[in-house]
């Protein structure tokens, strides 16, 4: 097994009888841009968290290069979470950080921090970084999130929700600029969002978790190459998609429309008179994981 | 660890803990000029240079220090120990790095108190040290109050905080009274060790509750 990377062991996260990661095994492979998809409660935040030593798991092991994360430094190095930030950062303490503040601090702790990078972004985003942390808005506050993300220069990077709350021009901004230091670097991300069918161009590996457990990892192309809405008579679906599993059945009168995920050496149903249509990640992530009947 | 990391991890810790240290000890730096011009004409009656103008500064001195050593433990820890590890900071080094900015200040007040002690007759050297640990202890309580707001939240804090109020309210007096005396007490050396040992044990403990807390601690934001 290539043990470059960050190599997630049955790792487990429990609080009291609630477990919230269920054995996830996962290898985050160096210069990719990895999605990381799911429902709100999934377990993205507390995955993250994990990956990067800043949460401690139940069981199992996260390894960067064969290396232990957990207090060790020089994985430490390479690593960078960008969490959400809300106003109240740390409590109430905190209300009067300024934003230069808390940048210069991220930069005593960044070994690559790079100054320049972090002026362009905060002259980019119009950011006053006098103001307090705690009058920002919802916006603003991810951009220093970004900020954070883009200026450390970590090999890995996890970016949770960086677009919550930015308005469209300066997300296509972020996701430009992103992939520009991506090309430059082949530094890995690995972005955890809700905005998809937005984001989705950037992937090239997605991961999807559901309930705690990861339900899938793969290159998003070759997954989105095997996802499928067949639609058309009820009586006549059903007999096209038998042996094939489904997902999200959807009836209207006599119409049906299901998604089909297609494994190794399944192929598409012929000679049916049905609607085939390729699905994007945003209706392929609704069908595996949206709301149950 | 490899050399290169740990002056890394070293320099990291001054520059930043360091820089918290020295942004408080500005504000202190007001405060003495608040004494010269306030306290040095007090009552209307010029005192500046006299022994009085001394003792004066010396016992609110005391004050700032006990108060500092306290205080800044409390309201530095809860919001900089999250925000250094969600920066990539180890948990072990998070804690020592933190008994800097709590060591700076407690020197910097410590060594004010001692400069106004050299002026005035009537402060022992073993009312400066007893006042000195009373510093450290300040720190540990600050400390146990830190670990237990990391642990319970504001909650934890609270506790500290209201327990600290009913003691300073309820006997008030007599801890002014004791401020006030202290300075000039005189007591037999072994009590001093003993003090200095209750003090030493507490830090200590503090540390090493801190460092249980941090060792699990959740960085949520």
């Amino acid at each position: 097994m290539n043990m470059q990377g960050i190599v997630c062991r049955n790792v487990c996260k429990q609080y009291g009888t609630k477990q919230v990661l269920k054995d996830i095994n996962l290898i985050l492979e160096k210069g990719k841009i990895y999605g990381l998809i799911g429902r709100n409660g999934a377990g993205k935040t507390t995955l993250l968290s994990i990956l990067s030593s800043q949460n401690p798991l139940t069981s199992g092991s996260v390894t960067w290069n064969g290396e232990e994360i957990w207090e060790n430094q020089r994985a430490l190095n390479h690593i960078c979470f960008s969490r959400e930030l809300s106003q109240n950062l740390m409590g109430s303490n905190a209300n009067n950080m300024k934003v230069k503040e808390y940048l210069k601090i991220a930069s005593y702790y960044f070994p690559n921090w790079d100054l320049a990078m972090a002026g362009n972004l905060i002259e980019k985003f119009e950011l006053d970084i006098k103001q307090k942390i705690s009058k920002l808005s919802k916006g603003m506050l991810s951009m220093v999130t970004i900020i954070v993300a883009l200026a450390s220069k970590a090999e890995f990077t996890f970016l949770d929700e960086p677009v919550a709350g930015i308005d469209i021009v300066m997300r296509e901004y972020f996701y430009k600029r992103l992939l520009q230091e991506y090309m430059e670097t082949g530094r890995t991300f690995i972005i955890s969002t809700h905005i998809i069918e937005e984001a989705s161009d950037l992937f090239e590996e997605v991961i999807m978790i559901k309930k705690g457990e990861l339900l899938l990892k793969e290159n998003t192309q070759e997954l989105l190459a095997r996802a499928f809405c067949i639609s058309g008579l009820s009586e006549v679906v059903d007999q096209a998609v038998g042996g094939l599993k489904t997902y999200h059945q959807e009836e209207v009168g006599r119409r049906k429309q299901v998604t089909v995920l297609l494994e190794e050496g399944e192929h598409l149903p012929e000679g049916y008179d049905i609607t085939v249509q390729p699905l994007n990640l945003q209706s392929l992530f609704v069908a595996l994981c949206g709301m149950e009947e | 660890m490899e050399q290169k990391v740990q002056k890394q991890v070293l320099k990291r810790n001054i520059l930043f803990w360091g820089s918290l240290a020295e942004k408080y000890i500005g504000v202190t730096f007001l405060i003495i000029w608040f004494y010269v011009i306030f306290f040095s004409y007090i009552g209307g009656k010029k005192i500046f240079g006299t022994e009085e103008m001394w003792e004066i500064w010396f016992t609110y001195q005391v004050m700032l220090l006990l108060v500092s050593t306290v205080v800044v433990p409390m309201s530095y820890g809860m919001v900089y120990i999250p925000l250094v590890m969600s920066f990539g900071s180890r948990r072990d080094e998070t804690v020592w790095g933190f008994q800097i900015v709590n060591w700076l200040v407690l020197g910097e007040m410590g060594g004010l108190l001692v400069l106004f002690a050299c002026f005035s007759s009537l402060v022992s050297k073993q009312g400066v040290c007893l006042i000195l640990l009373g510093g450290v202890i300040g720190m540990a309580l600050g400390q146990f109050s830190t670990a237990l707001g990391l642990r319970f939240g504001m909650k934890g804090v609270w506790f500290v905080t209201m327990l600290i109020m009913v003691l300073i309210v309820t006997g008030g007096g007599v801890l002014g009274l004791i401020i006030a005396r202290m300075g000039g007490i005189v007591i037999q050396q072994r009590w001093l060790w003993i003090a200095a040992g209750a003090a030493v044990v507490l830090y200590i403990g503090s540390i090493f509750a801190l460092r249980q807390i941090v060792r699990n601690y959740e960085v949520r934001r």
